[in-house]
């Protein structure tokens, strides 16, 4: 569009098409705020916190609720309060600045425009991140959207938003565990072994895929593909290759060293409470 | 009108003393992440927030939080912290979040968070020494003229004299009636205070410590202190280098029934402790943690969880390196052996300093005979 000669209607040119990464943490505080919306509120709308990355990805870390008010064509931003949040959040962590907004809903709405431009001001490019609350399309839908502006000559004419890819993946999530933040409640945390347990299970479990598709694929069952086979070969390579006893000794001696130092603490404990009757015996006399 | 109030708060104090004791602490997860990010980001130093929600019989809801920023010597910063955390409370209370406080956050290193000054948190309320009034006035208070007939005036029996704020002219300064101050969510409150009654200015406050004294103010204090911060006051904590394993390091805390009430009145001495049978395992109890998320968060949740069959944490947990813990471990449990060897010879001095005392005593008193 913007290749002839006479250009009259262009782009202007956005910096480069980049992504934005959220981390669970700005999801789930964003679902908080609309479980708490005011009554007569559709959407909840905030500001996105977090740091641009050196590759350009937009990393969103954290997020607040603004309140607002909304009428058919007018959007009303409590500009103090966002103001106050901001100033709150960044005394304890200087580093996160505003890199855009987000607001409940599907897509885009024709109060965003108004939205994106107020936050065009504090910051350049800002992200628009969309959450569907209300599940309109029947999936989670979570979207990023930054605006380019549709110009004739030095004209603005309207801002288009352009979606971006986002990078869900969540890896703070994994380390807490989705079996605990996916369920509505959880009686019991679980504890060191009982984690390990889980784990241990699914690695076996992996394992057993493994061999099942390498048997499959030695009897002819399965056509063989030579990325997996490598895959395998290197995940195999990369332990190191042991005796039994030498591994048996490794193990051992930990084990060791831990059992040792439990008898440490035991015998200090003991030490202890002995000292503690001797104490009161002496007291009493 | 302070004086009405003082009764009433006295009164509901002793009703409502039998309150269910505290067995579950429910999380939502949003706060498990807000306080794993927080901790996380300035690990290896340690950090600290406050926990908001709301406390419903045996169960404890942690429903928010929100961080603190990192504490730095300078007053004027503490100051400045005080500011903030009153801004963030109200912010978030805008924004219908709980804003209860239900006790605080801390990070901790490798399980090291057993110190004195946690004790002290929890315990951080006194009142005042030996006087028989007081004269309170803001620090933003300008002075134009001798302050000493504020002295001499007589309260007629009554605790608290100060300016009322809904009977003048200025809309905005007059309007302050309780519905301002307190939180009316609170069904202790709603149900005692009238949220028309004329609130009262705390720039500048006469008390009368006798009529105090009199009225038991500070027993209907320390009973609300009880019932709504120090009883109900738990202190999370989570351990970010454990996480690096793949567990959850989160615990919640408070200080028990009976140690509290040792600490209360300072009486440490080897009968009550006896008495009381208490030892160091009794100091701390842990409570329970639930966890809940609301159904929409947990279906997001669902929706988004990838589909691998290995995460993050089951890398972690399968890591096979222990000796840092055991080395610090073994730190900790020598430090620890230092200081006790310490205090058992000052007590031990203390002990022969008491009987050469004592023996002095006998022999001066059979010289006067």
């Amino acid at each position: 569009m913007a290749s002839s000669d006479q250009t009259v209607l262009q782009f202007t040119p956005s910096s480069t098409s980049f992504s934005a990464k959220v981390h669970p943490l700005v999801i789930f505080n964003i679902c908080d705020c609309y479980v708490r919306r005011p009554d007569q509120a559709e959407r909840v709308i905030g500001t996105l916190l977090g740091s641009v990355l050196p590759d350009g990805t937009v990393d969103i870390r954290n997020s607040y609720a603004v309140p607002h008010n909304e009428s058919s064509d007018q959007v009303a931003l409590d500009i103090d309060y966002h103001q106050n949040m901001l100033s709150s959040h960044q005394k304890v962590n200087p580093k996160e600045v505003i890199v855009g907004w987000f607001s409940t809903g599907f897509g885009v709405s024709g109060g965003s425009a108004l939205i994106h431009d107020f936050y065009s001001r504090e910051v350049r490019n800002p992200v628009h991140l969309t959450i569907d609350t209300e599940f309109k399309s029947e999936e989670a839908s979570v979207k990023g959207f930054v605006s380019v502006s549709l110009s004739l000559e030095d004209q603005q004419l309207a801002a288009q938003f352009q979606e971006i890819p986002l990078d869900l993946r969540m890896v703070e999530a994994e380390r807490v565990g989705f079996d605990i933040l996916k369920t509505t409640t959880v009686d019991k945390l679980p504890n060191d072994l009982e984690g390990m347990e889980a784990s241990m299970e699914r690695l076996l479990a992996l394992i057993d895929d493994v061999y099942n598709y390498v048997d499959d694929v030695v009897e002819g069952h399965v056509a063989p593909d030579n990325n997996i086979g490598r895959c395998i070969a290197n995940s195999v390579a990369s332990i190191p290759k042991l005796s039994p006893q030498a591994f048996d000794k490794l193990v051992n001696d930990s084990q060791q060293d831990q059992l040792l130092l439990l008898y440490l603490s035991s015998i200090t404990r003991t030490q202890l409470s002995l000292a503690e009757k001797l104490n009161t015996a002496a007291q009493i006399l | 009108m302070a004086n009405s109030t003082a009764r009433s708060f006295l009164q509901v104090a002793v009703t409502e003393e039998v309150a269910s004791p505290l067995r579950v602490v429910q999380i939502e997860g949003l706060v498990i992440l807000k306080i794993i990010k927080h901790c996380k980001e300035f690990s290896p130093a340690l950090v600290t927030g406050q926990l908001l929600g709301l406390d419903v019989g045996s169960v404890l809801e942690v429903t928010n939080c929100f961080p603190f920023p990192v504490r730095e010597e300078d007053e004027e910063v503490e100051a400045d912290g005080a500011n903030y955390q009153l801004e963030m409370m109200r912010c978030l209370r805008e924004v219908n979040v709980d804003n209860n406080t239900v006790g605080w956050y801390q990070s901790t290193l490798l399980g090291s968070y057993q110190t004195v000054e946690l004790i002290e948190t929890f315990m951080n309320y006194q009142l005042f020494p030996n006087l028989d009034k007081v004269v309170f006035l803001d620090d933003d208070i300008v002075i134009q003229r001798d302050l000493s007939p504020l002295w001499e005036i007589d309260l007629g029996g009554k605790v608290n004299g100060a300016v009322e704020t809904c009977k003048g002219e200025d809309e905005w300064v007059m309007s302050k009636r309780f519905r301002n101050y307190f939180n009316f969510s609170h069904p202790l409150i709603a149900k005692n205070l009238d949220p028309d009654e004329c609130a009262w200015a705390y720039g500048m406050n006469i008390f009368d410590l006798r009529a105090w004294r009199k009225k038991n103010i500070r027993e209907a204090y320390h009973a609300w202190l009880k019932e709504e911060n120090i009883k109900r006051c738990v202190c999370v904590i989570y351990d970010p280098s454990k996480s690096n394993q793949g567990v959850l390091a989160l615990k919640a805390l408070k200080l028990s029934d009976s140690f509290m009430e040792l600490y209360r009145n300072n009486n440490f001495t080897g009968e009550k402790l006896r008495e009381k049978n208490l030892s160091w395992v009794d100091i701390f109890e842990e409570i329970p943690i639930k966890v809940s998320n609301s159904a929409l968060i947990s279906a997001f949740m669902t929706e988004l969880e990838a589909d691998t069959p290995v995460t993050q944490c089951d890398y972690d947990r399968l890591q096979l390196s222990t000796n840092p813990f055991l080395e610090k471990n073994v730190e900790f449990l020598i430090e620890c052996m230092d200081d006790l060897s310490m205090e058992q010879q000052k007590f031990q001095y203390y002990y022969r300093n008491l009987s050469r005392q004592q023996a002095q005593q006998q022999a001066w008193l059979q010289k006067r005979r």
